[in-house]
């Protein structure tokens, strides 16, 4: 139990936070040479990182600590602590904004649409995730099975439900450029098939912006005629078909993790305009028609701070492209069933703080004029 | 008392001044009244000419009146009688190798010339070296254009300074030519008598403007179409060639003198806010004869400018304003140039500033003496300072319709009000003068700072789309400045109290000082976190994320952690009274860090621009903070040290 107590501790408390503010700081910093995808990546999404050797506790850990602390903190040291409700509303509220935030990250999506005018979709796309999709039919739209990329560690075999194939992992790079026969020096035991003519794959640093990376993967399949191993890449022109023994096929690509939406969405048109005389943009917005069923549409404008939300799902208005001949809008997609959570934690914590420095200079100001 | 009353005498002699109207201007007051609420186009705003003004000139010099002069007078010089700022020293140069590379350095003073001042030099004095300059400005403008980080090196300081002033020059010359068509020119010299015949010239009347000219050119069409009758151009007369001659220059004045800088006619009657420049409205392409009359009455007030007819320029100012006015009703800002005017008349943060420094130092009078009268003495000044300040901030909402916060300008005056509205309260409570000292002295600094950033351009600027946000903007920014300010002030009393542990003072001293150091760092600290917050939600309503770890989310929250961390520590009995008061001071540099620290390192939704000048104020304020700490830790452990071993 007195081990248990030191989750309790304040000294507990202030390393937490002092190690936060330290994290906070460098991850801010790195962000001028790595960008923000890897500071957030080494620093804040991690519970370990490295510097050389040595291990350090990433921003995860730090919360989670944070998060038990708290807790045990308001079991231990506010049992009879009415005396100080606003000490106890903002670890109310500081929990359930580390509640919050953790499940976000389990269960958030975040994704794009991007519509040409006239265009119509019913599913987002990841900007950074990326997944391998595997189908019966060559233009498959709704059936076809995918599997995270993220989740293909080198090694690891995987098939399909259904499927007479599997495959096992070769390689997997986060960012990768596929290689021609001409473009090696050597000449492969087994030639991968691959629908762009890459054989091998050569591992890139990784960018700035992780929306940029183009991921590779080469794979060992098994159950395909003729085939051995493939590769894949964003650059594949077309997705691989794989043809069985009993001479049927099946057809798999790489391409931006996609997710299904409750609707189609088709523009209609998109302006924008901007403060007279100057490129400042003033206000820009898309109005599109929302399809939720068969007899059900109805016309929505998307603009700057004013987003679409529906059944969990909220639609904002995030940039745009011109070409020659059209306008494409750029839409950020969401879903997230705690968004309240956070709303909720700020207001709780703020009363809280308020009542509680409000509380501390009374009774500073009280204890001031008995003095006197 | 003497010292007392030497202090109200010295500061009743100022007020005489502030009586004064501050333009002692060439053109009379209320002639420049009228020309300075015209309303003009510029960047993407409607503003007062007198707004134009003040920011081209600022622009130029670094300054917002030229000599005593003020900036509208100034221009109105510049626009109707350009010949006559030839001799001013507006160029401001910062790096003197500029001088040296377009070869004026050692210019020869002309007889009369006044004497060049150290930094700023006149259209006259750089006039031998533009071509040089224009040289250097259109290399470094190619270098930019391929890579727009390349002028940032060091190394290129005197091509990035080049350019900034080839562009005040072009601007400068630009500005000169907008009410050119309206001035005779030496071009426009009609000798031939029947070309006078033609245009029915009376004896005596020599040269024309551009105006004038284009009202009687169609009486060359008969010899014109003469001309053209015949199949051989060598066979024409000498009028003929005189008058195809002169319809060349004509059409060769129009191209060269279109699309000039100083838009202030507003060119559609209904609908879509187009602003042309008084020359493209002499010639509207749809018949419009009210857009015509307003460019020709543009003209005419310049002339009568030149001949100091000022009633006519008052009159004609006034229509001109009448008829922006009427077109643009759709538009708030033309019907409020004259508000605008009228406020950048009052100067009143300069004016506040004034009053601050005589409360500041009233209240160290007071702290240090001791003396009650002293002390209600000094609520004088700083009141009227606070009136001021918060006028100042009340005009600038109600002129641009958005919360005071839109820039880093606008967060310093209103970082600077709070931590006055809190000293004032601490005062209210101590009563010893320290509220009234602090208060005065921070909200002197934080205007201060904001003139610097002035110096940038408009501080009423449009908001970009994002931004645009009046409910966000005054609940999000609104809320973590307030936390600036509260951290901030905590950061001062921080200061003050290790400034007082080292001389030695008695507890109950420090006291006075701890206590109100403890309140504001939890008044800082509520704010920032719900200033912090806001801003996640804000985030989450505008991009779909509530965090995102950019930089100015991540400095907002360093103030939370940082103010968090002090707070745990002093209740976990790791730090005591000295640690508190470095907490604060390390808080200090936290709200900078968060308030302009971010904005250096260029990534991330919310960097801004950012001048060198700038990063070295930056620099050496984290490097003083650090140094003070340093100092102040040594003194007190020797202190300590010895009232052990004694």
């Amino acid at each position: 139990m007195k081990k248990l107590m030191m989750f309790a501790s304040i000294r507990l408390t202030v390393f937490c936070l002092f190690w936060l503010t330290v994290l906070t700081f460098w991850g801010t910093v790195y962000q001028v040479d790595h960008g923000i995808y890897e500071a957030q990546h080494r620093f804040f999404d991690s519970y370990i990182f490295f510097v050389g050797i040595l291990p350090l506790p990433g921003a995860m850990l730090v919360m989670t600590l944070l998060f038990i602390n708290l807790l045990f903190s308001f079991f231990v040291h506010y049992q009879a602590g009415w005396r100080m409700p606003g000490l106890m509303l903002i670890h109310i509220g500081l929990m359930m904004m580390l509640l919050g935030g953790f499940f976000t990250k389990l269960t958030g999506i975040e994704a794009t649409v991007s519509l040409f005018e006239g265009e119509g979709r019913n599913a987002a796309v990841s900007r950074t995730e990326w997944e391998i999709s595997y189908s019966n039919e060559l233009h498959a739209v709704q059936a076809y099975q995918a599997v995270d990329l993220s989740d293909l560690r080198k090694g690891r075999e995987f098939s399909f439900r259904d499927s007479e194939l599997t495959f096992k992992v070769l390689e997997n790079y986060e960012h990768a450029k596929g290689l021609q026969a001409v473009e090696l020096e050597e000449t492969l035991e087994v030639t991968p098939s691959n629908s762009a003519g890459f054989v091998a794959l050569e591992e890139l640093d990784r960018l700035k912006t992780p929306e940029e990376h183009t991921p590779g993967v080469r794979l060992q399949v098994e159950g395909a005629k003729g085939i051995q191993e493939i590769v894949l890449t964003p650059r594949d022109q077309r997705p691989l078909g794989l043809e069985l023994e009993d001479g049927s096929g099946r057809f798999i690509m790489l391409r931006r993790k996609r997710y299904e939406l409750p609707l189609f969405m088709v523009l209609n048109d998109f302006s924008r305009s901007y403060y007279p005389g100057t490129e400042t943009p003033e206000d820009y917005r898309s109005l599109i028609t929302v399809h939720l069923g068969e007899d059900i549409e109805r016309d929505v404008i998307i603009k700057m701070n004013e987003p679409f939300r529906i059944n969990g799902w909220t639609f904002f208005q995030q940039s745009f492209a011109v070409t020659d001949n059209s306008e494409m809008s750029v839409f950020a997609v969401t879903r997230n069933f705690g968004r309240l959570v956070p709303y909720w934690a700020t207001g709780i914590t703020s009363v809280g703080l308020a009542m509680h420095f409000l509380q501390m200079q009374w009774m500073q100001l009280k204890r001031r004029r008995k003095k006197a | 008392m003497k010292f007392l009353t030497l202090i109200l005498l010295t500061f009743s002699l100022f007020l005489p001044a502030f009586a004064e109207d501050a333009d002692a201007a060439r053109a009379p007051r209320k002639v420049l009244k009228a020309v300075g609420e015209i309303p003009v186009l510029f960047n993407g705003r409607v503003m007062p000419l007198d707004s134009f003004a003040r920011l081209h000139l600022l622009q130029f010099s670094g300054r917002k009146s030229y000599q005593g002069e003020s900036a509208i007078s100034w221009m109105g010089r510049l626009l109707f009688v350009p010949e006559s700022t030839e001799d001013d020293a507006v160029f401001l140069i910062n790096h003197p190798e500029v001088l040296t590379a377009i070869g004026v350095e050692n210019f020869q003073m002309l007889p009369g010339e006044r004497k060049p001042s150290t930094r700023r030099f006149s259209y006259h004095h750089l006039m031998p070296g533009v071509m040089k300059l224009e040289e250097i400005a259109r290399r470094a403008q190619a270098m930019q254009d391929a890579d727009p980080e390349a002028l940032k090196s060091k190394e290129y300081l005197v091509e990035r300074e080049a350019l900034r002033v080839y562009v005040n020059v072009l601007t400068y010359r630009a500005l000169g030519q907008v009410f050119a068509f309206a001035r005779p020119l030496e071009d426009l010299r009609l000798e031939s008598p029947e070309i006078r015949e033609a245009l029915k010239v009376q004896l005596g009347e020599d040269t024309f403007s551009y105006l004038e000219l284009g009202k009687r050119i169609s009486g060359l069409a008969p010899l014109m179409i003469e001309a053209q009758a015949q199949e051989d151009p060598t066979q024409w007369t000498e009028a003929q060639q005189d008058a195809f001659t002169l319809a060349q220059m004509m059409f060769m004045f129009q191209q060269n003198l279109s699309e000039l800088p100083l838009t202030m006619l507003p060119e559609a009657p209904h609908g879509e806010s187009i602003w042309i420049a008084p020359m493209d409205g002499l010639s509207s392409p749809d018949g419009d004869q009210a857009l015509v009359n307003a460019a020709e009455r543009s003209g005419a007030m310049a002339l009568a400018w030149a001949a100091g007819d000022w009633d006519e320029v008052a009159n004609d100012a006034k229509m001109i304003t009448e008829f922006s006015r009427s077109r643009m009703k759709h538009v708030r800002e033309t019907g409020l140039t004259g508000k605008e005017a009228q406020f950048n008349r009052a100067n009143y943060f300069v004016r506040a500033k004034v009053f601050y420094i005589f409360g500041f130092f009233i209240a160290l009078a007071a702290l240090l003496s001791g003396n009650r009268i002293l002390r209600l003495a000094a609520w004088v000044p700083v009141s009227i300072a606070l009136v001021l300040h918060l006028s100042g901030l009340a005009w600038r909402i109600y002129l641009t319709a958005r919360p005071p916060v839109t820039n880093l300008y606008g967060t310093f005056l209103f970082v600077g009000l709070i931590c006055l509205l809190l000293a004032l309260l601490v005062e209210s409570f101590q009563k010893n003068g320290l509220g009234l000292f602090a208060g005065s002295f921070v909200a002197l600094t934080f205007l201060f700072i904001a003139d610097r950033f002035a110096a940038e351009g408009d501080t009423m600027h449009k908001v970009v789309a994002v931004l645009a946000s009046n409910f966000w903007l005054s609940t999000h920014v609104l809320a973590v400045t307030t936390g600036y300010a509260g951290v901030w002030f905590a950061g001062v009393f921080g200061h003050i109290w290790l400034v007082l542990k080292m001389l030695g003072k008695d507890k109950k001293t420090l006291e006075t000082v701890r206590l109100p150091m403890e309140g504001l760092l939890g008044f800082g600290l509520t704010f920032a976190f719900l200033g912090t917050m806001l801003g996640g939600v804000w985030a989450d309503q505008s991009w779909g994320r509530f965090w995102g770890w950019d930089p100015k989310e991540n400095g907002a929250l360093l103030i939370v952690l940082w103010t968090a961390v002090v707070y745990h520590a002093r209740v976990a009995g790791l730090i005591r009274d000295v640690g508190t008061a470095v907490g604060t001071v390390v808080g200090c540099i936290m709200v900078m860090v968060a308030w302009l620290g971010v904005n250096l390192l260029g990534v991330g939704l919310h960097s801004y621009g950012f001048t060198t000048a700038m990063a070295t104020g930056f620099y050496g304020f984290i490097g003083f903070e650090l140094v003070f700490i340093l100092i102040c830790l040594t003194v007190i452990l020797v202190q300590e040290k010895a009232v052990k071993a004694s």
